[in-house]
C-alpha cells in the first residue's frame, strides 16, 4: 500500500535556496492568504482539532500578536512533530514565517520538547541555513521579527496551550482559567496564537496549491493529510502520511505496519492516551475526525498504538492512570485528586485487592473530571481507562474474582 | 447594571460582577473552596461550576463575569453530583474524617470543609481513603504548617503574595507531589516570613495554625510559686466575642477580665496601659527628631511583623524606626522589674503572659533583644483564639461572665491607647500628645479623621505651631511597600502589617461575618469616645510611673527597659 505523500513529498524534495511559498504569500498579500486558509478548512493537528482559520480570525485585526509553535509533543506514542523537525525543519520554518506574516506577529516562539535534542539542533541549524531568508523577511516585511527557541520544561501538561504560555513566561506550567483565551490574552497578556508543528507545516502547501486544491484531499471536516505515529505491536512502526477519511485502522496496521509481530490485535489506541480505545472488531472505521467521533473516540494527535492479545487491559489502564496522576499540574482538584483516586483503585485491582464496584467508581471519577477539570488533561483523563473497562471487562473482573475466591495476589 | 436570571430568578448586579457574586446577592450560595474575597481568582477547586445556557460544558462562577440576558443554573442534579464527587475526592486524600484528626485540629469549630460538607450534602463517602505521608513544619516560633490538612487550594500562597508582598509560601512539585512550601523547603522559621499569620486566616482548613502555648500558661498558673500576670491587647476585646457567638465588634473587655481571673491569672492588666507609655516615649522621640534635625521620617515599631519585614527588606530605613519597644514588650519589661520589685517578688517568679490579636508577637517575645538580665520580658504570647479555647476549657462561657475591672496600676488606661488596635490609631494617639507637648496648648478636636478608616494608605498634613507635620499610615505590607517608595516625603509614618491593623491580625478569630473589620474598628473608636481620659500623657498611672521609676521619657531607665534596636537580616 502506498502512503499519500504530500507533506513527506515536500520534505523529501529537499530544501530550496529560498522560501518560494513565503515570497508568494507576501506577493498576494495578507488578505488573500487568509482567504486561502479559510478555503483549505485546515484543522489543528495538535489534538483538539480546531479550525485554524477560525482561531486566527480572533486576532486578524489585532497588532502585537504573538505566535507560538507547539513542539512539546508530550503525548505518549506521538512522534510525528519530531519527524518534521528532524527531516523538514525548512518546511516548518517557512510555515512559521508565512504564519507570522499573516498574523503580523513579530515575536515568534517555538517550544520544543526538552528530550528532543536532535530536533532542537536541527531547527537551530535551519535558522542558520536560512539566515538570508530571515534577513530578507526583516528588510521586506518586519524588521523586528524575532524567533526564539524555547526548550520544553519536561511535564506533559506543558503541551497544553495555556500551560505552555506560562512555561515560556518562566512560570509554573499550569493551565490558565479560560476565558480569556490566548487569542485575547496570552503571552504577557498579548493576543497569542498557539499552533501545532504539523499544523503550521501545512501552510506552505496551502499557499502553493491554493486552499481549494488543499481541500480536495480528505473528507468533509478532515481536509488534507495527516501524519500518523504508528507504534505498538506492529512489524513496522513509524510515521506514515495518510489522506484523511480514505483508510481504516485495519488498512494502516496491515498496509503500513506490516501486520502484527505476533498474536492478533486486541485493541488500538487511535489518537494518544486521551482517547478511547477501539476493539478489534471496530478497526474498519475510517481515520478522520468525524468518523472517529461517531464511534465515541477521537483522532487526537494521530498516535496510533496497537496492542496485541498478549496484553492485559488492567496493566495498560494502570500504566495510563499512573501517567496522568504524575503529569497533572496539581492545581485543579478534580484532576489532581481524581487521577490519584483512579490510580489507587486500579492498583488495588491489579494487586488483586479490588472490589467489583471500583469499576463503576473509576468511570464516575472520569466523568467528574471530564465535566469539571480546568484543562484538557483532566477532562480527558478517564477516556482511555473507561473504554478499557467497557470493552474488556473480563480482564478487570478476573483479577477481582480471585479476591472473592480467597486466593488473590496471584498476579504480579 | 446587568440583568440576568439565576435559577429562573431575575437578578440585577453591577457590571463586572461575577456569577458567583450575582448569586450571592440573591442569597443563592454556590459552594467554593479556593475562592476568597480580597484575593485573586484561582479556579482550582471547581466546586463553583455552574451551567450557563448556550455555553458548552460548565463554567466556574468565581471567574465568569455576568452578561446581559444570561441564564444560569446553579444546582442541577448533575452539578450537585459533580460537586459532591469533587469534594469526596478531596476528602479521600486528606485525613479530615473525624476520627482521624478533627479532634485535634484548631479549626474544628469553624472549619470551612465541614461547612461545605453540609452545603454539598455529603453522606456516605464512596471513594477509598488513600494513605498520605505528611510532615509538619515546626521551624517557626509563630506558625506551623501541617501538610496532612493542606488541600493545596493556594489561598495562603495568594494571601502572602497579594496582601503582604511576601511570596514566602509557594507551590512546589507537580501532580501528586504538589504541595505548599517555602523557598527550598527551608521552613517558615528559616525564611523571610514575618509571622503575620494572614496565611492562617486565609486557610480554609487547619493546615496553618499558630504554635500553641495554652498548656505552658496553664502550667504556670498551676504552679503556686509563680505570680502570673496577663496583659490584653486593644484589638482582642472587640474580637473575642466572635468565638462565643456574640455580636461582631462589641467590646467584651469587662467580661474578658472576669474570665481571665476565673482562669486563674493573679493579675489582669491591660496592654493599653503600655500603649499609653509607648506614646509618651515615641512622641518624645518624634519631638526630639523633628525639632533638632534628627533622622526622619520616624516610623512606628509597635508591629513585630512590620519590624521583621523592615529588617529583611528595608535595612536602609532601620535608623528611621522608633527605638521604642512595642507595648507588649514594654509591659513585660515593667512586669519583671518595677512590678516584681513592688510586689516583693524575684523577677524570675513573675510569669508574664500576653493575649494578642497576633501571631508575630510569639516571635517578638523570643527576640534576643527582648531579654533583660537573662530574663525574657514576655514568657508566653497567646492569640485571641487561644484565649477563647482556654476560657472554654475551663468550662466558662464568656457571654455569661459578670463585668470585671482591670487591676491597678497597669490596668489604668486612656482612649488613646485603646485605638492602637486599628490602623491609624498609633498615629492619632501620638499626635494628640505631640500636639499638646509642642504647643503647650489644649488640643480641641481629638479626632484625626484623615488617618482613620480601612484604606491601605492614608496621609495627612497636620499644622502644629506654624509648621506642617506630614504624616502617613499604611496597613497591609503590600500597601506599606507602596507608601515607602515615598517614605522621605513624610515626617512620621505608622505601619501595621495586617490589613486594617491589629483588628485584622493573624491571631484573631476567623469569621465570615460581613463588614467584620469595620465593626471591630467601630468598636474601638466607640470605646475611645466614651473614655474620660483620651490622651496618653494624662493617664494618672503613667504620670505616677514616671515619678516612681522612669524619671522622664527617654531617660536612662526608660532606655534600659523600654527601648530596643534592630538589625539587618
Ligand atoms: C495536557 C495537554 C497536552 C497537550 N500537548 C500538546 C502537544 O504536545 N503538542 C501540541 O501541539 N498540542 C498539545 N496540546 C493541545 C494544545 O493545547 C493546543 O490545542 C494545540 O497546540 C493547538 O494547536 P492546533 O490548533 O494547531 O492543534 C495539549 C493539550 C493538553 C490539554
Amino acid at each position: 500500500m502506498q502512503e499519500h505523500l504530500f507533506i513527506k513529498k515536500f520534505i523529501e524534495g529537499g530544501p530550496g535556496p529560498e522560501f518560494g511559498n513565503l515570497r508568494r504569500a507576501v506577493e498576494v498579500g495578507r488578505n488573500a492568504c487568509h482567504e486561502e486558509l479559510e478555503r483549505s478548512q485546515l484543522v489543528g493537528r495538535g489534538g483538539a482539532g480546531f479550525l485554524t482559520a477560525k482561531k486566527w480570525r480572533f486576532v486578524r485585526d489585532k497588532d502585537n500578536t504573538v505566535l507560538i509553535c507547539n513542539g512539546d509533543e508530550g503525548e505518549p506514542g506521538t512522534f510525528k512533530d519530531r519527524y518534521i523537525m528532524e527531516n523538514g525543519a525548512f518546511m516548518l520554518l517557512e510555515g512559521m514565517l508565512i504564519s507570522a506574516f499573516m498574523l503580523k506577529a513579530s515575536d515568534v516562539f517555538i517550544y520544543i520538547r526538552g528530550e528532543y535534542q536532535e530536533s532542537i539542533e536541527a531547527f537551530r541549524r535551519c535558522l542558520d541555513d536560512y539566515s538570508a531568508e530571515l534577513e530578507w523577511y526583516r528588510s521586506a516585511i518586519d524588521p523586528s521579527l524575532d524567533i526564539t527557541v524555547v526548550i520544553g520544561g519536561g511535564a506533559y501538561v506543558c503541551g497544553d496551550e495555556t500551560s505552555l504560555i506560562n512555561s515560556i513566561e518562566g512560570r509554573r506550567p499550569n493551565s490558565r482559567i479560560k476565558p480569556p483565551y490566548p487569542a485575547e490574552k496570552g503571552f504577557k497578556d498579548r493576543p497569542t496564537i498557539v499552533n501545532n508543528i504539523e499544523t503550521l507545516s501545512n501552510l506552505p502547501l496551502i499557499i502553493r496549491d491554493g486552499g481549494k486544491n488543499f481541500a480536495s484531499l480528505g473528507v468533509n471536516g478532515s481536509r488534507g493529510t495527516k501524519l500518523i505515529s504508528l507504534s505498538g505491536k506492529v512489524k513496522n512502526p513509524g510515521v506514515y502520511e495518510i489522506e484523511m477519511g480514505k483508510l481504516s485502522f485495519k488498512d494502516i496496521i496491515e498496509g503500513f505496519g506490516g501486520g502484527m509481530r505476533d498474536g492478533k490485535v486486541k485493541f488500538v489506541i487511535p489518537g494518544g492516551i486521551s482517547t478511547q480505545v477501539l476493539a478489534a472488531d471496530e478497526l474498519q472505521v475510517k481515520v478522520d475526525y468525524d468518523s472517529l467521533r461517531t464511534v465515541g473516540t477521537s483522532l487526537g494527535s494521530g498516535a496510533v498504538i496497537v496492542a496485541d492479545d498478549g496484553i492485559d487491559a488492567v496493566d495498560v489502564a494502570c500504566n495510563v492512570a499512573d501517567f496522568f496522576m504524575r503529569e497533572t499540574c496539581g492545581i485543579c482538584f478534580p484532576c489532581k485528586e481524581g487521577n490519584r483516586q483512579i490510580h489507587y483503585l486500579l492498583e488495588q485491582i491489579r494487586q488483586g485487592k479490588g472490589e467489583k464496584h471500583y469499576l463503576e467508581l473509576i468511570k464516575d471519577v472520569g466523568r467528574t473530571a471530564c465535566l469539571a477539570a480546568r484543562c484538557g488533561l483532566g477532562q480527558a483523563c478517564g477516556n482511555l481507562v473507561g473504554s478499557l473497562i467497557d470493552k474488556f471487562p473480563g480482564d478487570f473482573l478476573s483479577r477481582i474474582s480471585d479476591v472473592v475466591n480467597g486466593n488473590g495476589g496471584g498476579y504480579g | 447594571m446587568v440583568n440576568l436570571k439565576i435559577n429562573g430568578q431575575d437578578v440585577t448586579v453591577s457590571d463586572g460582577a461575577t456569577i458567583f457574586e450575582a448569586a450571592a446577592s440573591i442569597n443563592c450560595r454556590i459552594p467554593a473552596l479556593c475562592r476568597k474575597s480580597g484575593l485573586s481568582v484561582y479556579g482550582s477547586c471547581r466546586l463553583c461550576i455552574v451551567k450557563v445556557k448556550g455555553r458548552p460544558g460548565y463554567v466556574i462562577s468565581c471567574a465568569t463575569p455576568v452578561e446581559e440576558g444570561m441564564e444560569v443554573e446553579t444546582h442541577t442534579s448533575e452539578l450537585c453530583r459533580v460537586r459532591k464527587n469533587i469534594f469526596e475526592l478531596i476528602i479521600a486524600y486528606h485525613p479530615f474524617d473525624c476520627q482521624l484528626n478533627c479532634l485535634t485540629c484548631g479549626r474544628n469549630r469553624e472549619c470551612e470543609l465541614r461547612k461545605l460538607a453540609e452545603e454539598i450534602g455529603i453522606g456516605e463517602l464512596k471513594y477509598k481513603f488513600i494513605p498520605k505521608k505528611h510532615d509538619i513544619d515546626k521551624s517557626s516560633p509563630s506558625l506551623e504548617h501541617d501538610s496532612a490538612r493542606c488541600i493545596t487550594c493556594g489561598r495562603c500562597v495568594r494571601a502572602c503574595r497579594e496582601l503582604q508582598h511576601g511570596g514566602i509560601l509557594t507551590m512546589s512539585g507537580r501532580g501528586p507531589a504538589t504541595k505548599v512550601t517555602t523557598f527550598l523547603e527551608k521552613g517558615l522559621g528559616n525564611v523571610d516570613c514575618v509571622n503575620c499569620g494572614q496565611c492562617l486566616l486565609a486557610c480554609p482548613t487547619g493546615a496553618i495554625q499558630e504554635v500553641l502555648k495554652i498548656n505552658q500558661v496553664l502550667g504556670a498558673i498551676a504552679d503556686p510559686s509563680k505570680l502570673v500576670v496577663v496583659q490584653t491587647a486593644p484589638a482582642v476585646r472587640v474580637a473575642l466575642g466572635d468565638e462565643f457567638g456574640m455580636e461582631p465588634g462589641i467590646n467584651v473587655e469587662k467580661k474578658m477580665v472576669t474570665a481571665l481571673r476565673r482562669v486563674g491569672f493573679d493579675r489582669v492588666f491591660d496592654t493599653v496601659f503600655t500603649a499609653d507609655l509607648t506614646i509618651m516615649e515615641e512622641s518624645a522621640e518624634f519631638i526630639r527628631r523633628f525639632t533638632s534635625g534628627g533622622k526622619l521620617p520616624l516610623i512606628t515599631s509597635c508591629c513585630p511583623g512590620w519590624v521583621k519585614f523592615a529588617e529583611h527588606n528595608y535595612p536602609g530605613l532601620l535608623d528611621n524606626l522608633s527605638t521604642c519597644k512595642s507595648p507588649q514588650q514594654m509591659f513585660g519589661a515593667l512586669a519583671k522589674s518595677f512590678f516584681a520589685h513592688k510586689m516583693g517578688r524575684k523577677p524570675e517568679d513573675v510569669v508574664s503572659v500576653s493575649i494578642m490579636p497576633c501571631t508575630a508577637k510569639k516571635f517578638e517575645c523570643d527576640r534576643p533583644e527582648m531579654y533583660e538580665d537573662g530574663l525574657c520580658d514576655v514568657d508566653f504570647s497567646l492569640t485571641t483564639r487561644e484565649l477563647a479555647r482556654m476560657i472554654m476549657c475551663q468550662g466558662l462561657d464568656l457571654k455569661t461572665m459578670e463585668d470585671g475591672e482591670y487591676d491597678a496600676p497597669f490596668g489604668i488606661s486612656t482612649g488613646a491607647g485603646v485605638i492602637f488596635g486599628v490602623s491609624g490609631g498609633v498615629m492619632e494617639a501620638a499626635l494628640r500628645t505631640a500636639y499638646e507637648k509642642i504647643t503647650g496648648m489644649e488640643l480641641k478636636s481629638l479626632e484625626f479623621n484623615d488617618v482613620r478608616g480601612l484604606r491601605g494608605v492614608k496621609c495627612a498634613d497636620i499644622e502644629i505651631n506654624g509648621s506642617t507635620v506630614r504624616v502617613a499610615v499604611a496597613n497591609g505590607l503590600e500597601h506599606a511597600c507602596k507608601l515607602l517608595q515615598q517614605a522621605h516625603d513624610y515626617h512620621f509614618i505608622e505601619i501595621m502589617a495586617c490589613p486594617g491593623g491589629c483588628i485584622g491580625g493573624g491571631g484573631q478569630p476567623i469569621s465570615n461575618a460581613p463588614q467584620l473589620l469595620e465593626k471591630r474598628q467601630n468598636g474601638l473608636y466607640a470605646t475611645d469616645q466614651t473614655r474620660k481620659i483620651r490622651k496618653s500623657h494624662e493617664n494618672p498611672a503613667i504620670i505616677q510611673l514616671y515619678k516612681d521609676f522612669l524619671g522622664e521619657p527617654l531617660s536612662e531607665t526608660a532606655h534600659k527597659y523600654l527601648h530596643t534596636h534592630y538589625h539587618k537580616r
